[in-house]
């Protein structure tokens, strides 16, 4: 027991803790960018080398449960030295007298040709002028001391560390995020069937039943035509209370009902009509299309067997012959379609907004165009946490770097037919500044008035 | 890149590139002419480095935060901007400048390589919480690198054949560790503005993506650099070789594993 305590108080220890977290997420952030098919690929012969990388990665490792025990000790270690530091803070404060020297401590005796009461003055002023704080005394002596804002910048910084740990943990254990396809003009009523993909499955609580619809989206062009905003309007009617209608862009979520609804991409939905030789409807409505790259391939499945396979082309020219878009905006949209059946492809061809193709008896038509909209559902209780945490972390390293502690000492005697004053100066930290300014006071208690 | 902007660019270049010669023959020679002459350089180079910056901010329309040719023109200016200011205050340092320079040209050169194509900006940056991010990623950036730069030339005037430098090398060594407090308060207001940012843009504060990671990482080393400092009672040329290799951990953040992928502002 004792040697776990001694561990838990002792700073080399957890400092070598920090150190150690640091280097595995160093390690770690290397195998984030090798795929899950690449493991696959070296499987078989590199068998270590894909497991080490399946379990260092990041999101692996920061779940595992050894490398858990690195932040928790240190959460644990920072509880014990804020407990152990402010009750030896209060004690200490409650002793009388002068505040006690710091670390690094100067001495100086400087002799001046004037009484006690004149170089007291001078004394006085020289304190000021290079930052020595002015304290309590008699007649003879003086001191002086600040640093209790330092102190207590650092039990703020560490605290707040253990409150944004606190954070971490409550997002890891209660955050929900899941996403959500509309697309435009197409009501949703939230269920657990309506999501793309939820963690936890079962998260979505007070959001289910709620009525998402989105509309009016559009997407913002800046020089040559590159991508600068993308915004919609989006109608979220939760049951039994008001709906509420709101404009969300990139950066700009919405939040229902505790969750946050988050625009994470758009692409293009073309209305698409496709009969058979024999007249029959094999396909009715929206399909969802990609955005990028143009071109990229997206299928609808045909009633009866079979799919359309499409392609994309929002802004439509021919390039050397082949099928290209001029820029993602949707000026000349074309759909180029595959129908396929039974493996075999039986028609091909492209279809611009507002036509039909009809080719080997099978008809496609492309009345209209509209978006879809993407968006990520998220509720994460640990948030406020974490945002408390990171607040308190830099308002206690400023307080904590900007007002260290220091004392002094001073104490005037006659001397001859002038005084000796001698000085004790302490600082807790930079100890050739605090004789640098020491030096400085000499020189002022020395220069001719 | 426009016509204003490349001249800026390339006399700034040029003007550091002199100073740093001026001043390290200064280092040699001791002649306050060479001292003079370098600072002069070194401040014509700023001032055209910063012409370079507001061309580039006028003809974007927007700061220059995207891309590796921006970031360096950005990063650039701030170890320069820091350098001189804390120079200027603590002429005890100011013999590390040219070190400091050397670093500034080689981010410039560093962003003249890559693409300087005028672009609008991206969704992603479209945000109120750039501001504070990018200005507080920027001065913990300089910050470290000036400190680095520091830490190096304690370790060149503290070697066991220099000159006694006694009090200029204890102050030097001080210095440096000042400026990594300070990058170390300005690199959490990045991750903490970063992580309210990343909430708004993709839901989540933290992804555990390459620069999300590093950046971490970095400010746990720097974290361990402070404890070492002044809980530990690390000082003189143990703590220089630590600040100078913890540097390290900033270069692969900004313009190592983070710049060979878009993740961090990845969007739509």
């Amino acid at each position: 027991m004792a040697v776990l305590l001694r561990i838990l108080l002792s700073r080399r220890v957890a400092v070598g803790a920090m150190a150690l977290l640091g280097l595995l997420l160093g390690l770690s952030s290397f195998a984030t960018g090798v795929g899950p098919e690449r493991l696959e690929e070296v499987r078989a012969k590199k068998p270590v080398r894909v497991w080490v990388f399946e379990h260092l990665r990041p999101e692996e490792l920061t779940r595992s449960r050894v490398f858990l025990v690195l932040p928790g000790y240190i959460g644990l270690a920072v509880a014990a030295s804020i407990v152990l530091r402010a009750r030896g803070h209060w004690l200490g404060r409650r002793a009388r007298g002068p505040a006690p020297l710091e670390r690094f401590v100067t001495r100086r005796e400087v002799r001046v040709a004037m009484a006690p009461a004149a170089a007291h003055a001078r004394l006085d002023a020289a304190l000021r002028r290079h930052g020595f704080p002015h304290g309590p005394g008699t007649t003879e002596d003086r001191h002086g001391s600040r640093g209790d804002l330092g102190f207590l910048g650092s039990l703020v910084f560490h605290a707040g560390m253990l409150v944004a740990l606190v954070g971490v943990g409550v997002s890891s254990l209660a955050r929900f995020t899941g996403e959500v396809l509309l697309t435009e003009g197409v009501p949703l009523t939230v269920d657990g069937a309506s999501l793309l993909w939820a963690s936890p499955p079962d998260g979505l609580a007070s959001l289910l039943g709620t009525r998402l619809t989105v509309g009016q989206v559009a997407a913002a062009f800046g020089g040559g035509g590159s991508l600068t905003d993308v915004a919609a309007v989006v109608e979220a009617e939760p049951p039994g209370l008001a709906p509420a209608r709101q404009m969300v862009s990139v950066n700009v979520p919405m939040t229902v009902k505790g969750y946050q609804l988050t625009l994470h991409r758009y692409g293009f939905a073309p209305e698409l009509v496709a009969t058979d030789e024999t007249g029959r409807e094999r396909a009715s409505g929206l399909a969802v299309v990609r955005v990028l790259p143009p071109g990229a391939e997206d299928s609808i499945a045909l009633d009866g067997g079979g799919e359309l396979q499409l392609s994309f082309y929002p802004d439509f020219v021919e390039r050397s012959g082949r099928p290209a878009s001029a820029s993602l905006q949707p000026l000349r949209p074309v759909v180029e379609f595959r129908w396929v059946e039974g493996g075999r492809t039986l028609a091909a061809g492209r279809v611009g907004r507002g036509e039909q193709l009809v080719i080997a008896g099978r008809t496609v038509a492309f009345p209209s165009l509209r978006y879809w909209a993407d968006f990520i559902v998220a509720r994460d209780p640990g948030l406020g946490w974490v945002a408390t945490g990171a607040f308190l972390i830099i308002f206690g390293l400023a307080v904590r770097f900007g007002w260290h502690e220091q004392a002094w000492r001073a104490r005037v005697t006659p001397q001859g037919a002038g005084s000796l004053v001698a000085l004790a100066l302490s600082a807790r930290y930079f100890p050739a500044f605090l004789e640098q300014r020491a030096d400085g006071l000499v020189r002022a208690l020395q220069e001719d008035p | 890149m426009t016509g204003i902007e490349g001249v800026g660019l390339w006399v700034g270049v040029f003007g550091y590139a002199l100073a740093i010669v001026a001043l390290s023959a200064h280092a040699f020679f001791e002649k306050a002419w060479l001292q003079k002459t370098g600072a002069g350089l070194a401040g014509t180079g700023f001032a055209a480095h910063s012409v370079a910056i507001v061309a580039r901010w006028i003809a974007t329309g927007h700061a220059p935060v995207m891309g590796a040719y921006e970031n360096s023109l950005l990063g650039a200016w701030f170890i320069s901007g820091i350098a001189g200011v804390f120079f200027l205050k603590n002429r005890a340092a100011s013999r590390a400048a040219p070190m400091v320079l050397a670093a500034t040209v080689l981010l410039l050169g560093n962003g003249i390589m890559a693409p300087a194509t005028l672009a609008p900006l991206e969704p992603p940056f479209r945000s109120a919480w750039i501001g504070v991010h990018v200005v507080f990623a920027w001065f913990s950036f300089g910050s470290y690198v000036v400190a680095s730069g520091l830490a190096a030339y304690h370790l060149l005037i503290t070697r066991k054949s220099a000159p006694d430098t006694g009090t200029r090398a204890a102050l030097v060594d001080e210095l440096g560790a000042k400026l990594i407090a300070f990058g170390f308060v300005s690199h959490a207001v990045m991750l903490a503005s970063g992580a309210i940012w990343a909430h708004g843009l993709w839901g989540r504060y933290w992804a555990w993506d390459p620069v999300e990671t590093w950046s971490l990482v970095s400010w746990l080393v720097y974290g361990v650099y402070l404890h070492l400092r002044f809980t530990l009672g690390w000082k003189s040329r143990r703590a220089s070789w630590l600040a100078v290799a913890a540097v390290g951990t900033i270069i692969v953040t900004f313009f190592g594993i983070g710049a060979v992928s878009d993740v961090h502002t990845e969007m739509l």
